[in-house]
């Protein structure tokens, strides 16, 4: 075997070497290295052609993922050439935040919040119209049991309640007709202030006998 | 402007209608509440000593006022409750004749206490119509209604009666 180092051997089989360096080499080697380096070649020939085989297979399956990419970048560069709706964007020149949207959303329904506000305003003035003109509050003692009967219920016990006292009207007589007699009518004062109709009946024959 | 003033004074005059029909709406629905009506018959005459029944004690007040004062002495002859329903008469038999009650209407509102529209007629022993009248009174007060008795005694027949919703 020569003194050739295998390293030598392939610089020359892969003709890395200048032509001085190649022929010296060739010359050591002798016919074994030249074997040697026919063999390394031969292996690098084969090495390559596989590679070569396995790149054309790949470049079949990076086709359609190549393509998916484009076509992913394709859309996203149509979505940003494309704005969003027109209703949520301001229109140019005016300003954007939540705001801006709540004022132009005012704007559009500006007649709605005046009738309401007017409408409001109509009903305040009915209330101070209609209103008494003063709320009388006063003791009420409640009435003691009614005489006798089923529907007195009893003596009232417990404490006398203030309470506020509605207005009172007076009793009106709105028709009267008698019969074989004459009518009057009378008011006497009640224990709390009010009046108490009394109708009264004075037959004929009674009146003859006055 | 001008189209949207017009609409506007519509909606305006539409709320305010609702209003006022609301506001009348609400008297209205009183008419057709039922009433708890308490009636008592009173007989008075004139004795040597006088007295008043315990029960009347509550009216004594008002039994010395005129008319009342002609007579000294108060008799309680009977004590009656009916519901009246509205518009549906309520008859009741008493010791000098009968009586008819009928609540015609309820109203209330604006401040003032409940008030009631009652028809009252009035017969005698005879059956005879003596007195037919309406009259309007607040829910609870004390209206009286009486006449002077066929006799030589001169006695008084009175009606007391009170209507509660």
């Amino acid at each position: 075997m020569s003194n050739v180092s295998d390293s030598d051997l392939m610089m020359l089989a892969d003709g890395e070497l200048d032509a001085t360096e190649a022929s010296a080499i060739e010359r050591r080697a002798g016919r074994a290295g030249a074997r040697k380096v026919e063999g390394i070649q031969e292996v690098g020939g084969l090495v390559r052609g596989h590679l070569e085989l396995s790149t054309d297979e790949a470049e079949d399956r990076l086709a359609g993922l190549w393509s998916l990419v484009e076509r992913r970048i394709e859309a996203d560069a149509r979505a940003e050439a494309t704005p969003a709706p027109a209703a949520a964007a301001p229109a140019a020149g005016e300003p954007a935040g939540m705001w801006a949207r709540f004022t132009r959303w005012l704007d559009g329904h500006r007649g709605h919040f005046l009738t309401g506000a007017l409408s409001a305003g109509a009903v305040a003035l009915l209330a101070l119209v209609l209103r008494d003109p003063e709320v009388v509050v006063k003791t009420v003692q409640v009435p003691g049991p009614t005489p006798s009967g089923p529907v007195a219920g009893g003596p009232v016990t417990g404490p006398i309640v203030a309470t506020p006292a509605l207005q009172r009207t007076a009793p009106e007589i709105e028709s009267l007709e008698v019969s074989g007699g004459t009518g009057s009518v009378f008011t006497i004062q009640d224990d709390d202030g009010g009046d108490i109709a009394v109708i009264w009946v004075t037959p004929d024959d009674v009146l003859e006998g006055i | 402007m001008t189209r949207s003033t017009t609409p506007l004074a519509r909606r305006t005059i539409l709320a305010a209608a609702a209003v006022l029909a609301l506001a009348g709406g609400a008297s209205v629905a009183h008419a057709q509440a039922a009433a708890s009506c308490t009636v008592l018959e009173i007989e008075a005459s004139s004795a040597a000593s006088p007295s008043i029944d315990p029960e009347l004690r509550p009216f004594e007040k008002k039994l010395k006022k005129p008319p009342f004062s002609s007579w000294n002495t108060f008799k309680r002859l009977g004590s009656h409750a009916l519901t009246l329903q509205p518009m549906k008469a309520g008859e009741l038999t008493l010791v000098h004749g009968k009586a008819s009650l009928i609540l015609r209407d309820v109203t209330a509102g604006n401040g003032k206490k409940q008030r009631v529209s009652l028809g009252i007629q009035l017969d005698d022993d005879e059956g005879k119509r003596v007195l037919d009248t309406k009259v309007g009174v607040d829910a609870g007060d004390w209206l009286v209604v009486g006449r002077s008795l066929k006799g030589e005694d001169s006695r008084g027949q009175i009606v007391a009666l009170s209507c509660k919703l």
